[in-house]
């Protein structure tokens, strides 16, 4: 029996420019495309950020005007507030969840992924609609506290800032979860059975060898989800409706409103380097806090 | 938590085990009643908001409401109706498909040398291929204007085409690599044993087994570029609306159930999404990407 | 296969040019039947559309397209865009944005002759100068739930009342509204567009009452649609769109006077000006402002000849003589200080 079904005669030969074709050289489309429509573009912004209008040449002019207004610093430490809360958030909520998945069948497993990555597929447009219509003052939350008697009147959730954190914690929750979950699959679960056998309770056990030990998915979990949440724009300004401001509404309305490039770049440059800041000092208290107490 | 040791350690007496013990199970217990509701509690606040907009679409009234006054496809009728939104989806759809097709092309070809050769740089190529779906898509979409601009190209249906195939190829090339490196190379030395050379090797061996992670890809760009909003807006002009900048401009000027009915519409796309890359591939095996 | 005589090279180069070209001569003769014109979003979007870009489309067998963007950027992206195609044909835009707009150079100057329905907008609401034509006229009062109140606004002042405490909506200088509402709170208090402290004082010794700022209108009449705010200053036809859900949300005119604003198309520089002529003088048609002064847009008309429905009358502006009670306002000189309005009103005003 030969490879192509039994047809006799020789196997069809490949076209002839693949001749000449090395493997590496496959890599090359995709790396030049990105390299001219993704990279470029990122390094123009950065050479604009250092740019302003009626400037000549370089300048940090941007820079001294932001970082002095005080509209701006507000709106920056707003933003890097809200997404340290939404991140917190996230990780409360979303450990549980990965710790049940390593422990439950395979049915439970796909199921909570399915639930995981329908939002993520879906528009940031739907989910945000979704809550508008949710946090109204007939909206389902607030029917919920009505009804359980935990609030007299309806709270005003809709277009303010409380409600965004609501909307954004679930929005992200996926991001955080992926990675968590990803990082506590490869723990030995005999781990903190051991634990247990040696006498620690339940929650010790869990507190003492299981969050520890999902340290890398925690960092990588909290760094996607407070980089993702520091730039989104869709959310805060539908659920939010305007009522506040945050760096990404600042670096459209730059950008597409005002049409000053150099400061929306500016902005952006800002807001990456903060960005950055907290997740490194982020990382560096992980750090300490792996090679310290778990120790003693 | 001293006390807990000495008492696991050295129960004393018979008392101090049953203590120690009933102890254990109502921590135990609590434990578990915490994680459960925790968890459950993180299971439906994920699904709620997608199942309320998709009952919001099916009211019969005139305006959103949830639970929604009587249950009617109007608004999905409506929408076949609605001009705007029916240019805006075909304008969404043709964007996507080109985007994909693109980035299935390039996506594929680079992950052949990311799994299989051995060069200076492979791990920093990877991060750089990578690297889109880490930047926030709002800068991007800003540097990606600029860019257009200062080299003096107009704004144009080709121009968001590319910008979206930024973001999105590196999906195709995560699958695709991922589904190329489980791939065992056994088959292809049986192939090759048996007498067929390295393309007939690729053609008849290697390509229909990378079917599944390619097709899951695709499919996970398709969809990101059909949802995507914030480098759109950057780029759209108005003669290219999409159909998000719609339901966005949409849903900004009035709640209309008809703006649900749209979002019940990409809810859906995105459940045929997950479940043929859970049929292709299987979504535990999708998570360790 | 070789084709005898050319290289594969060359074909392809060939069939490109012929492709490109015949993709240039498509666009060019595509843009002749196609128009972009700008709304504002909502009931306007839905009345322009029913009123002039489907009947319009009807009689030309043209394409046109309806986008809705703000002033702002619509100035921004048409001077961007200079030399190529601007990003709309005909501009939409509110009184201080148009004078904005024809300082900064965006719109073309309109051949009045081109546009027959012209003769017959009102003599009271004719350009000083031809860069754009009136198309509707529209008024701010306030917006109140009689439903869920029972004291009836007749003024401005009225909003201090203790029964709307908590109520309130107010919208940001970011918006036409919000500059009007801001202005209106000044000249109560004495102040006008050259001293706009009072007014700034005003909103401040209002907060406690007040429920929700939004930045943009129409998310102010989506809280009040909704319950979550019950009074707002508000646009005459964004009101009658909510009464005419019957939530029972009423319009009424200040005892002070309200405050008149006229809408304004324009064609940009670099534009499809035949079809944007075209455009506007079906806009001016007496059967289209009759259409958009109904629902779904209540737009005032700025034509003679045009019949308000009894029940709208006194809400929507039908004749100038409705607009002559109202107030106007010395658009220049907000424009110049517009944006140190909003920054301060960022910076100072919380909710």
């Amino acid at each position: 029996m030969t490879p192509d079904g039994g047809r006799r005669g020789p196997s069809p030969r490949p076209p002839r420019w693949t001749h000449h074709l090395r493997l590496w050289q496959l890599v090359l489309p995709a790396s030049l495309f990105l390299a001219v429509y993704f990279a470029v573009p990122l390094v123009m912004l950065f050479w604009w950020s250092f740019h302003a209008p009626g400037v000549a040449g370089l300048t940090l002019g941007n820079f001294h005007k932001l970082l002095t207004d005080a509209f701006f610093l507000q709106t920056l430490w707003l933003s890097v507030r809200l997404s340290l809360e939404v991140t917190a958030v996230t990780l409360v909520l979303g450990f549980p969840l990965a710790y049940l998945y390593t422990r439950l069948g395979p049915v439970w497993r796909v199921s909570i992924l399915f639930i995981t990555l329908l939002p993520l597929l879906t528009s940031a447009v739907v989910r945000s609609f979704a809550w508008i219509v949710i946090l109204g003052k007939q909206g389902l939350i607030n029917g919920a506290l009505v009804a359980s008697g935990l609030v007299d009147a309806p709270v005003k959730l809709l277009f303010t800032l409380d409600g965004v954190r609501i909307a954004l914690a679930q929005v992200q929750l996926p991001f955080m979860l992926l990675p968590l979950i990803n990082a506590m699959e490869q723990l030995d679960p005999s781990l903190e059975t051991a634990a247990v056998s040696l006498g620690a309770s339940q929650a010790r056990a869990f507190f003492r060898v299981t969050v520890p030990l999902s340290a890398p998915g925690i960092v990588a979990g909290a760094i996607l989800s407070f980089a993702l949440t520091i730039s989104a724009f869709i959310t805060p300004a539908m659920v939010g409706g305007g009522s506040f401001t945050v760096m990404p509404t600042l670096i459209y309305q730059s950008a597409i409103v005002t049409l000053d490039w150099t400061i929306a770049s500016t902005t952006a440059f800002i807001l990456l380097a903060v960005a950055l800041l907290v997740v490194w000092g982020g990382m560096a208290i992980a750090r300490r806090y792996r090679y310290g107490p778990a120790g003693g | 938590m001293t006390a807990m040791r000495r008492e696991a350690a050295a129960p004393s007496g018979v008392a101090g085990v049953g203590a120690g013990r009933l102890r254990g199970r109502l921590g135990h217990a609590a434990f578990w009643t915490v994680m459960w509701a925790l968890g459950l509690g993180a299971l439906l606040y994920l699904l709620l908001p997608t199942l309320i907009i998709v009952a919001a679409s099916l009211t019969a009234s005139d305006y959103i409401a949830f639970p929604p006054h009587g249950l009617s496809v109007r608004w999905f009728v409506r929408l076949w109706a609605l001009e705007e939104v029916r240019v805006a989806a075909g304008r969404s759809l043709l964007i996507a498909l080109a985007a994909t097709a693109i980035s299935v092309v390039l996506g594929v070809a680079a992950a052949f040398p990311l799994v299989r050769s051995r060069f200076r740089g492979r791990e920093g190529l990877n991060a750089f291929l990578m690297s889109p779906l880490i930047l926030p898509s709002l800068v991007y979409g800003l540097a990606a204007l600029m860019f257009v601009s200062a080299i003096g190209v107009p704004l144009s249906i080709p121009v968001l085409v590319l910008s979206h195939v930024a973001v999105i190829v590196p999906y195709v090339i995560r699958t695709t690599a991922a589904s190329l490196s489980l791939l065992d190379p056994h088959l292809e030395e049986a192939a090759r044993s048996l007498g067929a050379n390295a393309w007939n090797t690729f053609l008849r061996v290697v390509l229909p087994n990378l079917v599944p992670g390619i097709a899951t890809g695709a499919a996970f760009a398709f969809i990101s570029s059909f949802d995507n909003l914030t480098v759109s807006l950057f780029l759209a002009d108005p003669r290219v609306e999409t159909l998000p900048i719609r339901l966005f401009a949409m849903i900004n000027f009035d709640l209309d159930p008809a703006a649900a009915a749209i979002s019940a519409v990409l809810v859906t796309l995105a459940f045929a999404v997950v479940v043929l890359a859970h049929w292709a591939i299987g979504l535990t095996r999708i998570v360790r990407l | 296969m070789a084709i005898t005589g050319l290289s594969r090279r060359d074909v392809l180069a060939g069939g490109m040019t012929a492709a490109l070209a015949l993709a240039a001569r498509g666009a060019g003769w595509a843009q002749q039947k196609e128009l972009v014109a700008n709304t504002y979003g909502g009931g306007w979007e839905a009345g322009h559309r029913l009123a002039i870009a489907q009947p319009l489309e009807k009689r030309l067998g043209v394409k046109v397209t309806l986008v809705s963007m703000l002033a702002a950027e619509l100035v921004a992206r048409t001077k961007a865009s200079a030399g190529g195609r601007p990003p709309v044909d005909v501009a939409l835009v509110d009184d201080g944005p148009f004078l904005l707009a024809i300082k900064e150079g965006v719109f073309q100057p309109l051949p009045m002759d081109k546009i027959p329905n012209a003769k017959r907008i009102f003599e009271k609401y004719r350009p000083k100068e031809p860069f754009g034509v009136p198309i509707g006229a529209s008024q701010i009062g306030i917006a109140y739930n009689s439903k869920k109140l029972k004291t009836r606004p007749s003024s401005f002042a009225d909003l201090w009342n203790a029964e709307y405490k908590g109520r309130i909506g107010l919208s940001t200088p970011a918006s036409t509204l919000g500059t009007v509402t801001l202005l209106s709170f000044a000249r109560l208090k004495g102040g006008d567009e050259g001293n706009v402290e009072p007014g700034f004082e005003a909103v401040k010794s209002l907060l406690p009452s007040v429920a929700s700022i939004q930045a943009v209108p129409a998310n102010l009449r989506t809280l009040l649609e909704r319950g979550e705010v019950d009074i707002a200053p508000m646009w005459h036809h964004d009101t009658s769109i909510l009464k005419s859900k019957g939530t029972g949300v009423e319009f009424v005119l200040p005892k002070e006077g309200g405050i008149a604003g006229l809408a304004w198309l324009a064609i940009t520089k670099g534009a499809n000006t035949e079809l944007a002529l075209e455009y506007i003088n079906q806009g001016l048609a007496v059967e289209s402002q009759q259409t958009m002064a109904g629902p779904p847009s209540f737009i005032g008309p700025v034509v003679e000849g045009v019949e308000v429905a009894a029940e709208w009358r006194g809400i929507v502006p039908a004749t100038p003589q409705d607009l002559e009670k109202l107030k106007t306002l010395d658009w220049p000189r907000i424009n110049l200080q517009r944006a140190e309005w909003i920054n301060r009103w960022n910076r100072e005003i919380k909710v």
